[in-house]
């Protein structure tokens, strides 16, 4: 229990009220997204159909890449990168490193080719920085979109990042003061929502999922801030005060790249005996792959992996490009362990959720809803109070319209997704069918009544959700036989979310609570 | 996966036992819902009740299940909150 | 995790007026931030490096968000705003000084 005095306790209110209603809808666009983005790799494989083989990157991959190697300009073998995105292609970035006169930035520039990982056939194959070809398949359009709103709002960098960065410590000063606002938080952690007066039961069922979500609030709010400073704002500072705004020698004392240069070319040793001794180090199928200095004396290779059983964060190890020799684990900063490291390497699984597989995606998905849940809830326990100014009021039909509004217009974009994969412009489509289902979402928001809103809202999203199986198969999608003898479960699974999804929705339209013996979870279904 | 899997499922379920016993005896859930007060727990039973709720936790980090450990901690606050938000059956 | 509890009584709260709410606001608002910004990037000159020689540039990234958080609960919740202006005011000069001379330097340095 914290005891403050009056004053400071108006003070934390003011601050924890005002920020939430200057900033609550938009941090919600990022939470809700960001509760999406959990799952962006099952979201891209389940948008494609599922996965060509169920681990591209343990596919022999040695002689396909030295044929590859030979039809890029020499100057691009200077690094390359390798990774299998959702369709389980292997992606593979031959690039240099070069002014990008857009940006004003070195950035890597090179050639992208997706590669069928059975045949080695270069599928699809764009040259440019890599801002411009990663990510820039067709098969890439719904989860990229996804993941770029809540990263950066789909704003020009770095004012995304700002944007988002700005959120995380909204979310951050929304957590620590209502923790000191709220004095009885272990005394009151299961009084449920009273049944009795609207106000109260908002006010109990915000300061419940709020009690409750007040750890991982912080955590994913602080890593979020982290994530989105880090190198729109720190980076490019801490390269100013320690290397002369170097940022590039910056970024290699961090990551701790060899000093030595030895240009004398040297055939290259074979990858998938370095891939294969990774593994049986790691105990785990390489995530990713990089190639440094390709046929060159001084060429490394470093494989990363996704962390062991029990684990929080993966390895990577090091090989000698040249010998193939395997040269040890090497830490994700510096070249030797260190506090910075360990401090460092936690933030992506904490953000992420990414750590156990699906396990660790599934529960990294409820704590990002809970945590949409105490936003909105926030926000209408405000309007409640405010439930005679009719300006306020004007506030509250937007706050449905966005809690509702922000999944609509993504069920949209998927459908659209669906529309257009193998016919016209993804990319396209899906930003279209975003912006077109949210505009639909505002105009029913202006057109309906305030208390109808709600469960028509409800009803939209229900619809869109049991529906998008039904688009995705009747479209030419994988239908649930094919995708279950070719290993990809997830396919079935991610449809069979969607429908679960779009029948609580219908549970709400129909004014139903969304479970049996739960409290209403907006207004409209309570009263 | 399978061991993280199976140990993380075992201690949500005892977190989640001790989360039941703890808004079940609860004074000011009971009062909000109406229902009788209950005689106040017995040391031993509070002891119990803590160690039902904490000690998965604890014995993940013991096993060396970091991994486990973290889910767990995520788990339970979503968890708890959801048995607390669940209304009593009596006034369902 | 505790909090001053009492506010002393030889130090009123905000007294009547808006100047203390202004200066709160502008305190806690554009100060605290260009601050912590400052504390960041001068962090790297007084943090030690650690064994793999980074720490000195991991950590100002790592612990910015709680540098902006722990800078911004002081400037909400000190009894006098201008005290904690000062104070935060004291700490981004002196986190500034090596910052601008880094500046300093980068400018002459493309100039020549």
């Amino acid at each position: 229990m914290i005891k403050l005095s009056q004053e400071r306790t108006r003070r934390l209110i003011a601050v924890h009220g005002w920020s939430a209603v200057v900033c609550g809808l938009f941090l919600y666009v990022v939470v809700l997204t960001g509760a999406v983005a959990v799952l962006v790799h099952e979201i891209g494989a389940w948008s494609v159909g599922g996965s060509k083989v169920a681990e591209p990157m343990a596919v022999p991959m040695d002689a396909t890449l030295r044929t590859l190697a030979q039809q890029v300009p020499e100057a691009q073998r200077e690094d390359v990168s390798l990774f299998a995105n959702a369709a389980g292609e292997l992606v593979v970035f031959f690039h240099t490193h070069q002014l990008n006169p857009a940006t004003g930035n070195m950035e890597d520039f090179g050639t992208l080719m997706d590669v069928d990982p059975r045949s080695g056939e270069v599928l699809r194959s764009r040259e440019g920085y890599g801002g411009e070809v990663f990510n820039a398949g067709p098969g890439d359009a719904l989860d990229r979109f996804i993941v770029d709103l809540h990263v950066n709002l789909h704003l020009p960098d770095p004012w995304g990042l700002y944007a988002t960065g700005i959120l995380g410590l909204v979310m951050l000063v929304a957590a620590i003061s209502g923790l000191l606002i709220h004095r009885h938080l272990i005394k009151d952690a299961f009084v449920a929502p009273r049944p009795s007066g609207a106000l109260l039961q908002k006010k109990d069922r915000h300061v419940l999922a709020g009690t409750w979500g007040l750890v991982f609030g912080f955590v994913l709010a602080f890593t979020g801030s982290f994530f989105s400073f880090a190198t729109a704002l720190g980076l490019p500072l801490v390269a100013i005060t320690a290397f002369g705004g170097d940022q590039v020698a910056a970024i290699e004392t961090l990551v701790g790249a060899p000093a030595a240069s030895d240009d004398t070319p040297a055939p290259m040793a074979n990858l998938d005996a370095m891939h294969e001794r990774s593994a049986r180090e790691a105990g785990s199928v390489p995530l990713f792959t990089s190639v440094a200095h390709w046929g060159r004396a001084d060429s490394q290779v470093l494989v990363f992996h996704s962390p062991a059983e029990g684990q929080l964060t993966g390895t990577s190890n090091l090989f000698d490009g040249a010998s193939g020799e395997f040269l040890g684990v090497k830490p994700s900063l510096g070249t030797v362990p260190s506090a910075g490291t360990v401090a460092f390497d936690l933030m992506g699984p904490l953000h992420f959720g990414n750590f156990a597989g699906l396990l660790s995606k599934i529960v990294w998905v409820c704590l990002g809803l809970a945590m949409c849940y105490v936003t909105i809830t926030g926000l209408q326990l405000w309007l409640q109070r405010r439930e005679h100014d009719p300006l306020w009021q004007r506030l509250a039909g937007s706050v449905e319209v966005v809690a509702y509004g922000t999944p609509i217009a993504l069920a949209g974009a998927a459908h659209a997704f669906f529309l257009s994969y193998g016919r016209a412009d993804t990319h396209l489509w899906v930003a279209s069918g975003f912006i077109g289902f949210s505009i639909l979402s505002i105009l029913v928001g202006l057109v309906l009544p305030r208390a109808a809103l709600h469960r028509t809202l409800a009803g939209c999203l229900g619809a869109l959700l049991v529906l998008l199986p039904l688009t995705r198969m009747l479209l030419g999608g994988t239908p649930w036989a094919a995708a279950l003898a070719t290993g990809n479960g997830v396919v079935v699974a991610m449809d069979m979310v969607m429908v679960l999804s779009g029948v609580i929705c219908a549970r709400v339209a129909a004014g139903l609570r969304w479970m049996p013996r739960f409290a209403a979870p907006l207004p409209g279904a309570a009263t | 996966m399978m061991l993280t899997l199976l140990l993380f499922v075992a201690a949500c379920l005892l977190s989640s036992l001790g989360f039941a016993w703890l808004a079940a005896v609860n004074p000011k859930r009971r009062r909000v819902y109406g229902l009788a007060r209950p005689a106040a727990p017995a040391p031993w039973q509070k002891l119990a009740m803590a160690l039902l709720v904490l000690a998965p936790g604890v014995l993940l980090l013991l096993c060396g299940q970091v991994a486990g450990f973290v889910l767990w901690l995520g788990a339970i606050t979503v968890i708890g909150w959801v048995v607390a938000l669940r209304r009593p059956p009596l006034t369902a | 995790m505790s909090v001053d509890t009492t506010e002393k009584t030889t130090h009123p709260p905000d007294g009547p007026g808006r100047g203390p709410l202004i200066a709160r606001w502008i305190v806690a608002g554009p100060l605290v931030l260009i601050a912590s910004i400052l504390v960041m990037a001068g962090m790297t000159v007084w943090f030690p490096e650690g064994a793999a020689g980074i720490n000195h540039l991991a950590f100002p990234l790592l612990l910015f968000p709680a540098i902006w958080a722990l800078l911004f609960f002081y400037a909400l919740l000190d009894a006098r705003p201008w005290r904690a202006g000062a104070v935060i005011l004291a700490l981004a000069v002196a986190n500034g000084i090596p910052v601008v001379s880094a500046l300093q330097t980068m400018m002459q340095g493309g100039a020549q």
